[in-house]
């Protein structure tokens, strides 16, 4: 090892070489991180007219940025889940045959109040609350 | 158990898997030649640097890019507005694309003066050439990528050139294009030739252009006794110089990409008009020769402006613009009669006749220009071909020219010197 100034010289070449070195590497990894784009929360959405939906039978409708299920369970009878699966986040559908929710990637069920009733979802998908007004079918989050 | 000498512990791991002491050794015996002219060994190195920044760069720009005609320019505007250090990535690859291109230049222009092109390094030369012409394909593909008006046009007037190429040129251009127009089909192709074909390519050719360096070993120039050059190790001494000029070339980047960051212009519409600032056509249709004036002399010139158009198209032409310029400048700093000198001037500068003092200083310096383009015009047509010096110095006019432009019927002044005599295209074979 170089003694005295020398010593002093090398570290400040390997300290300065180190420095511009983060300061390159820095601005990559900031670079690839993703920038974050703000939208709106949604707390409430129109799905529809009551006329599109027959009666035992479900469709995908966009809640905010994730999809959320609505079923039509009877005539005036109206259901409304997150369709998102909680186990790997696949998307639900409704099942007239069976009445019940399905998610066919690891064949999961759940009633149509989002309860599991078989398969490896570690919880019940979130209910949301679905309101008629005239002849729309609106879906707000629970408060 | 570990042969008789070897070392221990992860060194000796790797020395036995990776032989690393032959290559270490073959380091050692590298070695580069010290002259004057040894600064233009650094250039090629810079290239390759250039290129490595255009590799890191291009990769992170692709995490953002999207290369549809709906998105291109939106996606390339959010890089640049929303991601962080977005502006600054973008600039660095569009000013990095210029500067290889320079860089690139120089290097090739150095190892013309330098004569580095002779046996037995025609591979090397020629290897090189591709590697340009890939480099220039890269700029032209990655122009439009942007998909803003002038990219747009620029591509259009491109491909445009290609299809004016004999015999082939219709089904280039439509090749070029993935249709009859320039379009969305266009934008996926190009992306695709400059993000996946251009690279691959590229990589190849720089691993048969760097071996073959390796192979022949550093050129020194012929006009100078191979006993009497000294040299320097490669490994460290020249290493760690060219690392400095790296670090210098990293240095210019990085300002002129943060001072002067690269523009995103409009969208572009395939139904709007062309945009006042045709960028480099104005330039190249007004150096287009006047046929009329010089009907034999066409040839020659045509080639030459040919050159010029290549390098004016696409991106990376500032750079090139720059590399033929300062080439030029170069080429007529070589020293006229013998050996060539880098950056020293001949002691006796040359006196034209028409230099009398009795002339006023613009007039005088329009005469010396004219008398300096009427000459190199004459060595030009006068050199026969015959070796590589003769075909060196023919270039070495023709630069001089490109630089000083040919004469022309309007230079003429009254009292100036009459014009030269139709000339003759000299440059064939005996």
């Amino acid at each position: 090892m170089p003694e005295g100034r020398r010593s002093i010289v090398h570290w400040l070449l390997k300290g300065g070489f180190t420095a511009s070195v983060a300061s390159f590497v820095y601005p990559a990894l900031r670079f690839m991180i993703p920038p974050s784009i703000p939208e709106a929360s949604v707390n409430e959405v129109a799905a529809g007219k009551i006329t599109d939906l027959k009666v035992n039978s479900g469709k995908i409708v966009k809640f905010g940025s994730r999809p959320a299920l609505l079923i039509r369970a009877g005539e005036t009878e109206f259901k409304a889940v997150s369709a998102v699966c909680t186990h790997l986040n696949c998307t639900v559908q409704y099942q007239d045959a069976s009445h019940q929710i399905w998610c066919a990637c690891h064949n999961a069920f759940y009633d149509t109040n989002g309860k599991v009733l078989s398969g490896p979802p570690p919880g019940p998908l979130e209910e949301f609350t679905v309101r008629v007004r005239g002849d729309e079918v609106v879906i707000s989050k629970r408060a | 158990m570990t042969a008789p000498g070897a070392k221990a512990g992860i060194a000796g791991w790797l020395e036995e898997r990776l032989g690393l002491a032959a290559i270490r050794e073959f380091a050692s015996h590298k070695i580069v030649p010290v002259h004057s002219a040894t600064i233009w060994y650094y250039f090629g190195g810079i290239t390759l640097f250039l290129f490595t920044i255009q590799v890191l760069t291009g990769v992170l720009l692709l995490l953002y890019y999207r290369p549809s005609p709906a998105e291109a320019y939106e996606s390339v505007q959010f890089i640049m507005t929303r991601v962080e250090f977005g502006w600054l990535v973008r600039s660095i690859h569009s000013w990095s694309a210029n500067l290889m291109i320079l860089a690139a230049f120089i290097h090739m222009f150095s190892v013309v003066f330098l004569h580095a092109y002779r046996k037995p390094r025609e591979l090397t030369w020629l290897s090189g050439i591709a590697l340009l012409g890939l480099a220039l394909a890269f700029g032209f593909s990655g122009y439009l990528l942007p998909w803003n008006k002038v990219s747009y046009f620029a591509t259009k007037v491109g491909t445009d050139m290609a299809a004016s190429i004999p015999v082939f040129g219709e089904t280039l251009a439509r090749f070029l294009r993935g249709g009859d127009e320039v379009g969305g089909a266009t934008l996926t192709r190009f992306f695709g030739f400059h993000v996946a074909v251009l690279p691959g390519i590229t990589t190849i050719l720089l691993v048969v252009h760097l071996a073959l360096v390796q192979k022949a070993g550093m050129s020194t120039p012929p006009w100078l006794a191979p006993d009497k050059v000294r040299s320097m190790k490669f490994f460290p001494n020249f290493f760690l110089r060219e690392l400095m000029a790296w670090y210098a070339a990293l240095g210019v980047l990085g300002s002129l990409a943060a001072l002067f960051p690269w523009d995103l212009g409009e969208k572009a519409d395939p139904f709007a008009s062309a945009p006042v600032k045709a960028e480099e056509l104005v330039l190249l249709v007004s150096k287009t020769p006047n046929k009329q004036a010089y009907p034999k002399g066409r040839q020659t010139l045509t080639r030459t402006s040919i050159t010029t158009i290549i390098l004016r198209e696409g991106n990376g032409t500032g750079g090139g613009r720059i590399g033929l310029t300062v080439a030029g400048a170069l080429g007529r700093r070589v020293h006229r009669n013998g050996h060539s000198h880098w950056f020293r001037l001949p002691k006796k500068r040359h006196r034209s006749r028409d230099e009398s003092p009795g002339l006023g200083p613009a007039r005088t310096s329009a005469v010396r220009h004219y008398s300096i383009r009427k000459q190199h015009w004459h060595k030009m047509n006068s050199i026969g071909v015959k070796n590589a010096c003769d075909i060196s110095r023919h270039l070495r006019y023709r630069n001089a020219i490109l630089l000083f432009g040919p004469p022309r019927a309007r230079r003429r002044r009254s009292t100036g010197p009459p014009m030269p005599p139709e000339p003759v295209p000299n440059c064939r074979r005996p």
